[in-house]
């Protein structure tokens, strides 16, 4: 009878660790993504994750699977040492932070943050580039790695939250002119590149300038609008006989007017604002706060690096009269600096 | 002697149940035990070449990668250990020298300093706190109110002016006339300073216009250079400003085919150089020919016997040229013609 019993309890437990087994095979290691599809084994722990891609995987659908959010596929490329994915050659997703701020034992990683204003097919000058020129600058981007990169995950990497691939670098185009829908949106996505455009809101609907609809257009495909105040006035200069309580309504009423714009025509948050003439303050910064932006940009030269203030980031203003050799100048990606 | 009986199945059930335990470990699904070493020797060498470039934080994420892998080597668990050790003294180290050059008033060295301890340990809340936040001088002053006032009066405490008491109503979301509780900490923002206690700065003055210049802001661009001329009305930088921005208002005119308004644009351009000159030349022929177009296209019309749209097209030709006189002779007979012809009907 005992031995009945212990024959049972024998049958039961190797039962039992068969069982777990193909539970585990089943439930964790081959997940089903409903497709009918098995989806690559996976093995997750604390810090990473371990996968055996298939041959429909991307690094960016790795990412947006374990790290939620697809344009982190370069964090998964760089790890691995893999400019591409090897169907079948197991891979790790990390899941600790890594690379954050981009710094390095000789440097930190500075983001390039360009400026544009109109551009023209026929001439250039001060602030117009030529298309051909503007054309020539992003396929240099495309051709030397470059990232283009929106202002959500430039302020997820100085809010040290986020890393950024090494040449990550963003676009902003000022103003809300016509020719940035009738000449540099189409080249924009011939690239694929994403761009903010920081538009002054009285300037839409007039006659050189970009429509709602237009601008509606583009930020359903990728472009993002956001604020650079309603009528384009500087925000530090107070008017000859203008009272300081008049110039503080008129700064509230100049900002916001702008921000309920963005959000009423386009359905979408505003949380960026890009100063007139670069120009800012102290107070100017504490309202821009106050009011619930995000970040806010002037036109100093030079990259950003984690560590700026997000209430003066700096950006390059791109003249039309630069060659490749003043446009390279303007999108290094890194101080040399020892930290060691 | 009934124990000695039932060691075996007892083994069995060990073996069994260890059976169903090693089934669960993840790993053998994925990698086979020779496969396993392999990944842990490669993380390993990486942790080791992270190691070697003082990137420890790198290095002990590699070891531990390492680890997972092959969890009995305790070779890896005390580099683990000494790594962890290493960043955490290190980095404190790096910090207390950045907390020093930024209480020394030596804000590069001490953000250089932060960046280094942060680098070795990226989990390095204070180092964060400190170069993201405190060495950025904040734009508001916090007062903490301690005994019983009004925001007049600390508005005259900080802008020597109560009339500003509404800023700080705004900034705290407080009505005008408050007294805050005491033992609140109110936010102090920064106020300018009112533009007429500010002495002129012609430099500043002179950056600013030619920054309006430059962004094509050319009203702005003026309004400096008439502020400097208030201060200095002979000053040269100003004039030759104001001459760069009529040129290229003149400009932007032209581009729209407004001829006569860029002429007189350019006409108020004081160099006279000569490309100035022969710019104004350029734009008068525009005139003329502008003028020309028009007074054709009333001769037509006058042809076709529409007289109203002739006139009107001479009357074009005149507001871009005054001076010609075959329009205003022609509009002259025109208008008689077009009386005559309404008294016929």
């Amino acid at each position: 009878m005992r031995q009945l019993v212990a024959v049972f309890f024998i049958c039961s437990s190797v039962f039992l660790g068969c069982m777990t087994q193909h539970a585990k095979l089943d439930g964790e290691f081959f997940q089903n993504a409903g497709t009918g599809d098995i989806l690559p084994s996976e093995l997750k722990m604390d810090d990473f994750v371990l996968v055996r891609p298939d041959n429909k995987d991307t690094f960016a659908g790795l990412a947006a699977r374990y790290l939620g959010d697809a344009d982190k596929g370069w964090m998964i490329a760089k790890f691995n040492r893999q400019n591409q994915l090897f169907p079948g050659k197991p891979l790790i997703v990390p899941l600790e932070k890594i690379y954050l701020g981009g710094l390095n034992e000789d440097s930190y990683q500075t983001v390039p943050i360009l400026v544009y204003h109109q551009f023209s097919n026929d001439y250039s000058d001060n602030l117009t580039v030529k298309t051909e020129n503007f054309y020539e600058q992003m396929f240099y981007l495309k051709q030397n790695g470059y990232t283009v990169i929106g202002l959500d995950q430039l302020l997820d990497f100085m809010e040290f939250k986020s890393p950024l691939p090494e040449k990550a670098i963003v676009i902003t185009i000022d103003d809300g002119w016509i020719s940035t829908y009738e000449i540099a949106y189409p080249i924009l996505k011939k690239f694929g590149f994403t761009a903010t455009l920081f538009v002054y809101t009285d300037f839409i609907e007039g006659e050189q300038a970009m429509n709602w609809s237009q601008l509606k257009e583009m930020a359903e495909n990728g472009i993002d609008v956001q604020s650079h105040t309603h009528s384009y006035q500087s925000l530090t200069m107070i008017k000859e006989n203008e009272s300081f309580k008049s110039y503080f309504d008129f700064l509230v009423q100049d900002i916001k007017n702008s921000k309920m714009a963005i959000q009423h025509h386009l359905n979408q948050d505003c949380r960026y604002l890009a100063y007139p003439f670069g120009e800012t303050n102290p107070l100017v910064v504490s309202l821009v706060k106050k009011l619930g932006f995000r970040a806010a940009f002037t036109v100093s030269r030079g990259g950003a690096p984690f560590f700026e203030n997000p209430y003066a980031i700096g950006r390059s203003i791109i003249y039309g009269d630069f060659d490749m050799e003043e446009f390279i100048k303007r999108i290094s990606y890194k101080e040399t600096v020892t930290l060691k | 002697m009934k124990f000695k009986k039932s060691l075996p199945f007892f083994f069995l059930l060990i073996i069994s149940t260890v059976n169903g335990c090693l089934a669960t470990s993840k790993t053998n699904c994925l990698l086979e035990e020779k496969e396993m070493f392999a990944v842990s020797y490669h993380y390993w060498q990486r942790a080791n070449e992270s190691e070697t470039v003082n990137d420890w934080h790198m290095a002990q994420y590699l070891y531990r990668i390492a680890h997972q892998f092959d969890p009995e080597n305790k070779d890896i668990e005390l580099k683990i250990a000494f790594l962890n050790e290493k960043i955490q003294t290190e980095s404190q180290l790096h910090f207390q020298r950045g907390v020093d050059f930024y209480q020394h008033g030596k804000i590069k060295e001490a953000r250089q300093a932060l960046l280094t301890a942060l680098r070795i340990d990226p989990e390095h809340h204070e180092a964060r706190i400190y170069l993201m936040e405190i060495i950025q001088q904040p734009e508001e002053t916090n007062f903490k109110v301690n005994q019983k006032t009004d925001l007049k009066t600390i508005a005259q405490e900080f802008y020597n002016d109560p009339e500003k008491s509404f800023l700080i109503a705004y900034f705290n979301d407080l009505p005008d006339q408050a007294s805050p509780p005491i033992g609140s900490t109110l936010k102090i923002p920064w106020a300018p300073i009112q533009k007429s206690a500010i002495p002129f700065d012609l430099e500043e003055n002179l950056r600013k216009a030619r920054q309006f210049l430059d962004l094509k802001r050319f009203s702005q661009a003026l309004a400096m250079t008439s502020k400097i001329r208030e201060q200095e009305p002979e000053n040269l930088e100003a004039g030759e400003i104001e001459d760069a921005v009529y040129h290229q208002i003149a400009q932007e005119f032209e581009r729209f085919g407004k001829y006569t308004h860029a002429l007189n644009t350019m006409l108020k351009v004081k160099s006279d150089n000569q490309s100035t000159q022969s710019y104004i030349s350029h734009l008068r022929l525009m005139v003329k020919d502008k003028a020309e177009k028009h007074y054709r296209r009333g001769v037509r019309f006058f042809v076709n016997e529409e007289l109203e749209k002739a006139i009107k097209e001479w009357e074009r030709t005149l507001a871009i040229d005054p001076t010609n006189e075959m329009a205003q002779k022609d509009i002259g007979n025109a208008k008689s013609l077009l009386e005559k012809l309404r008294q016929i009907q």
